[in-house]
């Protein structure tokens, strides 16, 4: 129990965080972060787990939803970051490699004009998004809104050039 | 999330959200957050606080005083088990003294069969005077006499039992046979060989993912049984029908009738209580459409797709093509859907019930039309919610 506890409280900051988005209250998501704690102490005994924070996100987010749809408080839409790890993790290095540069810049091309330059500002420039809105007038919220969407359709492009 | 990758704190997300970070390191949050959800929804979400360094103050608080008493109430079980186990060995002591007392004259005469040839003769000589004393005239004094003589034969054979080791070993064989007759006696009332039904079913959760290691008790009979990995039981029972208490740890405890030759599926709720009372099928009803097939709630998400609930959800997972809205928004949500069963165990007649975009919805009764069959009763209503 204390080692779990242990194990549980680098990662307890950011669970809490994950909590407050879904739930949008302190209160609950701080009852939230106690009773994923009594569920991992259960669960994590049966599961073979290579990497526990991927295992915790997914615990956690679980956990909030099923809250949610108890209390049929459940949002119609709610702005999602792009999921899939393992394929982004897979743009990364794809990125990085420099033959595929030229296919890149091709892609990047074929973006839509506010994805291609939150991309750009974002990628090319390492501007945050702040300094990408305060240079475009567009929200933050719209900003990240264009980078996701630009990641996205470029490691559509990349794999379909490839 | 790998072990070389920083682990951001509520003190980070707050001077993000303060504004208080450098250009560059809101870059590098804001970069981490698009390479892995956990960051990205904790970014997110902590622009509801206001006060981010007290809610972990807080936490930590909470969290220290979580594990203390589930100590103690563990230390409190062993504790409750050892004296219960002290209360049964002193019962079952007692138990077997009382069989050992009560069955006194069948151990005199066990002994009577081990003694010396020569009191053999005694004793037998003895019954046999009585015998003959009790058929003579001199009948009143010839009876004290042997009651005398009875008294002593007993008295020597006891003596004699007590002091050859080969009437020992005897003695302790008859006991033993005694109290393995008693416990036979015992094992007949509710030993789970000799109960004539078998219960079976599954435990699943509201999802209908099978659970494990979930507690399942025949209160009337009190046995009680684990599920296995896939979430299955079975438990002997001395009648078709009895109460159970179904325990799954984070789920609570739900009370319900199970019956005999019935695969009764107890679907538990994560808020402690039950969703669904009873809902059962017959075990065959998969391997037979045409098998009568019993439901006894109308409304039923236990009804089961043919392969079970995990497969079918990962199923649904593996094909559900995330839609998005105007903005390049994705829709998160369920969409909850009605149908009924035809004869091969098809969707048919499948209704919106929950909506959560046109698209969504066209998408979802795709899915369920495509999917494997499901087994249930025709023409009753299910519902299932397809997640986007």
């Amino acid at each position: 129990m204390e080692s779990l506890s242990a194990l549980y409280r680098p990662y307890m900051d950011i669970t809490y965080g994950v909590c407050l988005k879904y739930l949008q209250n302190t209160d609950d998501a701080k009852d939230a972060v106690i009773n994923i704690f009594e569920e991992l102490v259960t669960k994590v005994k049966k599961y073979d787990i290579e990497n526990f924070g991927g295992w915790l996100y997914r615990l956690a987010k679980n956990h909030c939803l099923m809250h949610l749809r108890s209390n049929k408080k459940y949002p119609k839409t709610v702005e999602l970051p792009v999921m899939q790890l393992g394929d982004e993790s897979h743009l990364e290095d794809v990125m990085e490699k420099e033959e595929h540069l030229d296919r890149m810049h091709d892609c990047i091309e074929q973006l839509n004009e506010d994805q291609k330059q939150a991309v750009q500002l974002f990628y090319l420039q390492n501007k945050c998004y702040k300094e990408i809105a305060d240079t475009t007038g567009l929200d933050t919220g719209k900003v990240r809104s264009h980078i996701q969407n630009g990641r996205r359709n470029l490691k559509i492009c990349m794999e379909a050039e490839s | 999330m790998s072990a070389n990758k920083k682990i951001y704190a509520a003190a980070d997300f707050g001077r993000y959200h303060r504004g208080e970070m450098s250009a560059a390191e809101m870059h590098a949050v804001e970069r981490a957050a698009l390479h892995d959800p956990f960051v990205a929804d904790a970014l997110e979400g902590y622009s509801f606080t206001e006060k981010p360094e007290e809610d972990i103050a807080d936490l930590e608080q909470r969290l220290a005083m979580v594990h203390t008493p589930v100590i103690n109430i563990t230390r409190n079980i062993n504790l409750w088990w050892k004296i219960a186990a002290v209360v049964i060995l002193m019962g079952g002591l007692g138990y077997f003294g009382y069989q050992f007392s009560t069955n006194e004259k069948e151990l005199r005469i066990a002994e009577n069969t081990v003694k010396d040839p020569e009191e053999s003769m005694i004793t037998q000589d003895s019954v046999k005077d009585i015998l003959e004393d009790q058929n003579s005239p001199e009948g009143n004094e010839t009876e004290r006499i042997a009651q005398t003589r009875l008294e002593s034969a007993r008295k020597s054979a006891s003596q004699a039992a007590s002091q050859a080791k080969s009437r020992e070993d005897v003695s302790a064989a008859v006991s033993v046979k005694m109290r393995s007759e008693a416990e036979q006696k015992s094992a007949k009332k509710t030993a789970p060989e000799n109960m004539p039904y078998t219960l079976q079913g599954k435990v699943v959760n509201a999802e209908g993912m099978s659970l494990a290691d979930a507690s399942v008790s025949n209160t009337e009979d009190r046995l009680v049984t684990k599920t296995d990995n896939e979430g299955n039981y079975t438990l002997k029972a001395t009648e078709t029908e009895v109460q159970s208490e179904i325990q799954v740890i984070g789920y609570g405890t739900v009370k319900q009738k199970l019956e005999a030759n019935l695969s009764n599926v107890v679907v538990v709720n994560a808020d402690k209580n039950v969703i669904n009372n009873n809902a059962s099928m017959p075990n065959n009803a998969a391997k037979s459409s045409s098998q009568p097939v019993k439901m006894k709630k109308t409304i039923n998400q236990a009804a089961t797709p043919i392969g079970g609930m995990t497969l079918y959800k990962n199923y649904l997972k593996n094909n559900i093509t995330k839609e998005t809205d105007e903005n390049g928004l994705q829709y998160i949500g369920i969409v909850k859907l009605r149908f009924d069963l035809d004869a091969d165990g098809h969707p048919q007649n499948i209704k919106v019930i929950q909506s959560l975009c046109p698209a969504c919805d066209k998408q979802a009764i795709s899915l369920l039309k495509n999917g494997v069959p499901w087994t249930g009763a025709t023409g009753k209503p299910y519902e299932i919610e397809v997640e986007f």
